[in-house]
């Protein structure tokens, strides 16, 4: 009832005066419809129906009851009001425009189901048939990309793609993973891959051509891919096979470097400023280089940008800060210079040894030379070697 | 107690006394909600008390925050905490 009196509109109707019972009951009589009449002990306030207001003011006079309308309420009162103020229901319009309007994008794009392909694999191939924020959904043709998903992904078995709203989702059922066949056919021998004396050798297919203790060059094979059948002493006949074989050998790496002993060192000077970088597109308009600064830092504050599901909007702005600097030459002490080469050396070794390999010995010679330090390494290690050559 | 003429035509017709007389039918939905249809008009109003005129004399109904909230020719509906209602001559 209270829903449909918005609807229709009402009036709220002051009441006073000694007859104001007699207004009450004379509207009824006459078949007004009135509601939530309340006495705050001086005035009656009446809700009555929009279209019975000269009718009340009828009865008004023949009560002899002095009424007043103070309020017009309900839905064709605020469509009146809203005629007054054409750019509120312009923006309301507008504003349903533009949620009608947005809504046929595609704003936000997931991938579910996948374990071996990348996540962001399958979004590139997407976005490349047309599934990426901010492209129209009716430009997108879900059954051909979901196609093209199991033809271009060998391990994809199945995939679907499922618009809802504003959300594109892309389901896929991977394959079981292939089991890696190696091809026992192909026959092959293996060679050092470094010089070096081999410690233990122990073979799984093929002809072994060294022992322990044995010298290697580098290129030299170790395991010949060649068995020869003999019938006694008497050799029958060859089958190549694919050689296998687990070596280790001491081999020996020499290193040389030098570690300057003079290092340019940063010192900011105090001077400190903020500078603004705006962006539309791929245009940037760039405020942030400070003037009567020689040498700066220019570090990212703050950025501002919007975004519409993962669809960045292209226009935004970043603050950031800038700290000047000199640039001090600084003479480094003997230790510090050694803890660099040492720094230097661990790295050497993480990148040439593997997790096998285990350092046998270390000799190291350094001397400073031309503001140098010189370091020369011999490094004996104990390590896997050999590897594949086909013939 | 003698009987009305139209009490009477009730009877033999077996029609709704209320319906053939101008008799107030009162409903009472728990101590919240009143309903007095036939009744022939307001005599006083308060928060505490609204007292209805209607053919049987009048309806003196009691309570707290009482309201008015829908009345037309036929029928009133109060709101608010009813703790009592009786009839006077």
């Amino acid at each position: 009832m209270a829903i449909w009196n918005y609807f229709r509109g009402y009036v709220i109707i002051k009441a006073s005066g000694l007859s104001a019972g007699k207004f009450i009951n004379m509207s009824a009589f006459y078949g007004v419809n009135i509601w939530d009449i309340e006495n705050d002990g001086k005035y009656y306030f009446i809700k009555a129906d929009i279209r019975d207001k000269d009718e009340l003011k009828e009865i008004s006079r023949k009560s002899g009851c002095r009424t007043e309308i103070v309020a017009y309420k309900g839905l064709p009162c605020v469509l009146k009001q809203m005629r007054r103020k054409s750019a509120y229901v312009f923006g309301a319009f507008a504003f349903v425009a533009a949620i009608y309007a947005l809504s046929g994008f595609v704003w936000t794009v997931s991938v579910e189901g996948n374990y071996r392909v990348s996540t962001n694999d399958i979004k590139n191939f997407c976005r490349q048939k047309g599934i990426y924020p901010g492209n129209l959904k009716s430009k997108i043709n879900t059954e051909l990309i979901s196609n093209g998903i199991i033809a271009e992904f060998e391990d994809v078995g199945w995939a679907a793609v499922n618009i809802k709203g504003t959300k594109a989702t892309i389901s896929i059922s991977e394959t079981i993973p292939k089991i890696e066949i190696i091809d026992n056919s192909l026959y092959c021998d293996i060679i050092s891959e470094t010089d070096g004396i081999i410690e233990s050798i122990t073979v799984i297919n093929g002809t072994p051509l060294v022992r322990a203790n044995d010298v290697v060059k580098k290129g030299d094979v170790i395991v010949s891919g060649v068995l020869d059948i003999k019938d006694g002493e008497e050799i029958k006949g060859q089958k190549y096979v694919k050689a296998e074989a687990y070596i280790r050998a001491v081999t020996v790496h020499n290193v040389f470097f030098q570690v300057d002993m003079t290092e340019n060192e940063k010192k900011y000077t105090g001077k400190k400023s903020k500078g603004i970088e705006i962006y539309a597109f791929e245009k940037k308009i760039d405020f942030s280089t400070p003037f009567g600064y020689d040498k700066f830092d220019k570090t990212e504050g703050y950025s501002f940008g919007l975004n519409i599901g993962e669809y960045n909007i292209p226009f935004g702005f970043k603050i950031y800060n800038i700290n000047e600097y000199t640039i001090n030459q600084k003479k480094l002490s003997q230790q510090e210079a050694e803890k660099k080469a040492a720094d230097f050396l661990s790295a050497y070794k993480e990148e040439h040894f593997g997790m096998e390999d285990y350092v046998l010995s270390e000799d190291i010679k350094s001397n400073i030379k031309d503001n140098k330090l010189e370091y020369k390494v011999t490094i004996t290690v104990s390590q896997t070697i050999g590897e594949t050559k086909t013939r | 107690m003698p009987k009305n003429i139209r009490h009477v035509f009730a009877d033999v017709f077996e029609l709704p006394v209320e319906a053939v007389s101008a008799l107030p039918v009162i409903t009472l939905t728990g101590q919240v909600d009143m309903i007095v249809e036939n009744y022939g008009g307001i005599i006083e109003y308060s928060d505490t008390r609204i007292m209805l005129n209607t053919a049987t004399g009048i309806i003196k109904i009691e309570g707290i925050e009482l309201d008015i909230k829908y009345m037309n020719s036929q029928c009133v509906t109060i709101k608010g905490v009813i703790n009592n209602f009786c009839f006077e001559k």
